[in-house]
């Protein structure tokens, strides 16, 4: 089923044509991954349109993650959000649904602590998937590489609206005890700033996550190129 | 008296525009909007919802069939951005007014007038029905006119920030030599600086934040209903000129 307003980000897309190639990886190319969240838009297109403006200034990574929609609600816009990354040759990860990462042939699933466990992921997924698990300590951290996530997310490094529900910020030095325990890539996430990006990096992050940094910021653009030149 | 306002053939009734931003909720929007009298309500497309008729939808409150639903682009920083939200909404049956803006400056919000003209330009040849907001510049005003604008939206002082009408010398110079409609775009305070405009000769004013920020956005909007008539009526009258020194109000002239 194609909502109405999806039926409008298709038709600016008509002219556009399918780019079937497989996706290529394992490679973490991308230092700046970012994680949607459709509730700061006044409506799922105006998303998109949002997200195509960052994928043209550079990002190479974007993760669904609408927990609340209905897995049909869920599924269109994995969808569209594959032809949009496809066209820009960024990798597409959605969160914790592995059945919707698979059917609109995903990079990856990102996977939260309460969702399928990493070796249930990778029984279902096989090659086909890169698997990120979110976590929250070094515990989780160490547990999440055993078990074969090909990369994590740690945090909230500093504080954050959107991360308060995962409790106080771990800090730089979490980052920088998990980034010496654990040989996969880690990006760090939650409440990082322009500011903030030489400190995490100091940590050796891998990368780093974002949400509001960039899709609640006035010029989405210029930030997001901001954070791209800082993580260079 | 017939004074209406024409832009390509679509008649306005009111020459008192509004925004929707700031607002407590839609309830607010609402009402403020039936007090100010106005027909045309203008609404960002990128930050609130008048598109997905599945989630609250701010066409639920103002009626399209007895407003006329003016997009706007604002927060747009590129010409791509402001290209694709004005296609968006007129895909999703909107209207074919776009209210262009191509914001420079997170801080002032200065448009930036490079951008402004490209996307005018393409717009206009896309048929879309183009109101750029702009600087009181009138070269920029006249190189819009040539673009293919419907109408110039110059700002009477940075957006949201209630200076008034800084200079009204230049938006003369843009009322004598550009032939559109002008209308006066950000920077309106209060009920007098809504006059001042309409003094001058502007055809209409857009006022968001002059109201929604007002203690009482309800009672402002209606002044601010008052103030536009009064301006454009004083200016259809013709004010007397100014002089120096007193002319009796009763002239006793020919009475001996």
């Amino acid at each position: 089923m194609v909502d109405s307003h999806q039926r409008i980000f298709i038709s600016q897309h008509k002219e556009r044509t399918l780019n079937s190639r497989d996706p290529r990886f394992p490679s973490f190319d991308f230092p700046l991954y970012l994680i949607t969240d459709r509730k700061l838009f006044s409506a799922h297109c105006v998303m998109y349109i949002a997200l195509e403006t960052i994928l043209e200034a550079g990002v190479k990574a974007i993760q669904l993650r609408e927990k609340d929609l209905s897995v049909k609600e869920l599924l269109d816009m994995a969808f569209w959000m594959r032809e949009l990354t496809r066209e820009y040759d960024a990798k597409l990860f959605i969160n914790d649904r592995i059945d919707v990462a698979l059917s609109v042939q995903a990079d990856g699933v990102h996977l939260g602590q309460n969702a399928l466990p990493v070796s249930a992921a990778r029984e279902i997924a096989g090659g086909k998937l890169l698997i990120g698990v979110s976590t929250h300590t070094i515990e989780e951290a160490l547990k999440a590489e055993r078990d074969g996530a090909d990369f994590i997310t740690i945090g909230p490094i500093y504080d954050t609206p959107s991360k308060l529900q995962y409790g106080p910020p771990i800090g730089v030095d979490t980052l920088r005890k998990v980034k010496s325990r654990v040989s996969i890539p880690v990006y760090a996430i939650g409440g990082i700033k322009l500011e903030r990006v030489e400190e995490v990096k100091e940590a050796s992050a891998d990368g780093i996550a974002l949400i509001s940094g960039i899709l609640a910021a006035k010029n989405m653009k210029a930030t997001t190129e901001a954070f791209l030149r800082l993580l260079q | 008296m017939d004074d209406k306002l024409i832009i390509r053939g679509i008649e306005f009734r009111s020459r008192l525009w509004v925004g929707t931003g700031k607002y407590k909720d839609f309830e607010e929007t609402r009402k403020a909007v039936e007090a100010s009298g106005s027909d045309v309500v203008t609404v960002a497309v990128r930050r609130v919802n008048i598109i997905d008729r599945k989630s609250e939808n701010l066409l639920d409150f103002i009626d399209p069939k007895k407003y006329k639903i003016l997009p706007n682009t604002a927060g747009c920083y590129t010409v791509e951005d402001a290209l694709r939200y004005s296609r968006l909404a007129r895909e999703a049956g909107i209207s074919d007014l776009i209210k262009l803006e191509v914001i420079g400056d997170e801080k002032t919000l200065f448009p930036d007038t490079w951008g402004l003209l490209k996307a005018t330009e393409i717009l206009a040849k896309e048929g879309f029905i183009v109101l750029p907001y702009t600087n009181d510049d009138p070269v920029m005003a006249k190189r819009l006119e040539n673009a293919g604008a419907a109408a110039i939206m110059p700002l009477g002082a940075p957006i949201g920030s209630g200076l008034g009408i800084r200079n009204p010398y230049n938006l003369k110079i843009i009322l004598e030599t550009v032939n559109l409609p002008i209308i006066v775009d950000a920077g309106v305070g209060t009920a007098s600086d809504a006059a001042i405009a309409m003094e001058l000769g502007c055809d209409a004013v857009l006022i968001n934040t002059g109201i929604a920020g007002a203690k009482d956005p309800i009672a402002m909007a209606e002044a601010m209903k008052h103030a536009v008539i009064a301006g454009r009526l004083a200016y259809k009258a013709g004010r007397i000129p100014k002089k120096l020194y007193a002319t009796a109000s009763s002239p006793i002239e020919g009475m001996l």
